[in-house]
């Protein structure tokens, strides 16, 4: 299962770099000099993000809050993804996304664990870029629906490693914590974006 | 205090999209939908059908109290029956939320093991299958 799961992750890794790489190329081709830096940047914050996504991890890990349901939880590392999503792009988030789970897996989650986190992260990542694109969401909003997606992901593996579709007798309370954990993430994330130096991931402000 | 938390309120106010009040009002309406669905089907239970991996390993009455050691591929989980209620006070896997988990005796309930893969699910009277084998009454 673990390969086969990864496969399309290390594919999309890939490919972000490339189609990364040619649109920079193409923005700053003009500038050259320019471009390199603005491309040096994004590397350093996407990492630093990476750093900090891997550590939220890491808080949830050493503090876990269980009500005896698995899946339940903050999602602190969202926080991180979210204004990662925001502020950088479908692609970064994702990219720093993978490779907090990858690390978070080798260094304390388990691969097991991992699988989970892995199909959780990327449905919801990808709905949380749906609403983000169709404008009508706040990042509340959009965190709330990416709570929920996580999940909701998870619990689908789950029925299927156990083979059993009574896993989702699990459902509404994953429901209503994956509501409430995403409201929370979603006000901090937004609060602290607010606050973000705009110039942290441009080298110029827009305005 | 009031002050920090009328900010807040007032932030919370600014920022808020109506989008993201109707997504809130259709979760929670799926939720309780599910909720009640799932308590609808509720009912005080008879045995605990212990299944590992997707095959079932066994089924026991509630009414007898015992302990049941489940050995598959390396790992132990132990299962006890209690006072009608079934609960998972052993298990070697890495997370614990099952030996965590608050004992059992209704048919809406289950306790999972996911890395174990064991579950425990509390079935009726009325179900379909053998109940000549595990009940004497």
């Amino acid at each position: 299962m673990t390969p086969s799961m990864r496969s399309p992750e290390t594919d999309l890794h890939h490919r972000t770099d490339t189609k990364e790489a040619g649109r920079h190329t193409a923005r700053h081709g003009h500038q050259g000099a320019a471009g390199r830096r603005l491309r040096t940047r994004q590397i350093t914050v996407a990492a630093v993000f990476a750093v900090l996504a891997l550590l939220m991890s890491y808080l949830e890990f050493l503090i876990p809050i269980s009500i005896g349901v698995p899946g339940v939880k903050l999602g602190l590392a969202n926080l991180i993804i979210l204004i990662a999503l925001y502020e950088m792009g479908l692609r970064w988030a994702a990219l720093i996304n993978l490779v907090r789970i990858l690390l978070a897996g080798l260094l304390f989650t388990g691969v097991f664990a991992m699988l989970y986190s892995l199909a959780g992260a990327f449905i919801s990542l990808l709905l949380m870029w749906t609403l983000m694109k169709s404008g009508r969401f706040s990042m509340i909003g959009v965190s709330m629906a990416g709570g929920v997606a996580h999940n909701f992901a998870q619990l689908l593996v789950a029925a299927l490693i156990v083979e059993t579709a009574q896993m989702f007798l699990y459902f509404p309370v994953l429901l209503f914590s994956g509501i409430a954990a995403g409201i929370a993430m979603g006000i901090i994330a937004l609060i602290i974006d607010r606050r973000l130096a705009k110039t942290v991931f441009r080298s110029r402000p827009l305005s | 205090m009031n002050q920090k938390k009328n900010n807040l309120l007032s932030f919370l106010r600014e920022n808020i999209r109506r989008a993201d009040v109707l997504l809130l009002v259709l979760f929670i309406v799926i939720g309780l939908a599910m909720t009640l669905l799932t308590a609808g089907f509720s009912s005080s239970g008879q045995k605990v059908v212990i299944s590992v991996g997707g095959k079932e390993y066994g089924t026991y009455r509630l009414s007898v109290d015992r302990t049941i050691t489940i050995r598959q591929k390396g790992h132990v989980n132990k299962v006890r029956i209690r006072d009608g209620r079934v609960s998972m006070v052993y298990s070697d896997c890495r997370n614990q939320i099952c030996v965590h988990h608050h004992a059992i005796d209704k048919t809406s309930q289950q306790i999972v093991c996911l890395p174990n893969q064991v579950m425990l699910r509390i079935e009726g009277k009325d179900s379909d299958d053998t109940i000549d084998a595990v009940s004497g009454n």
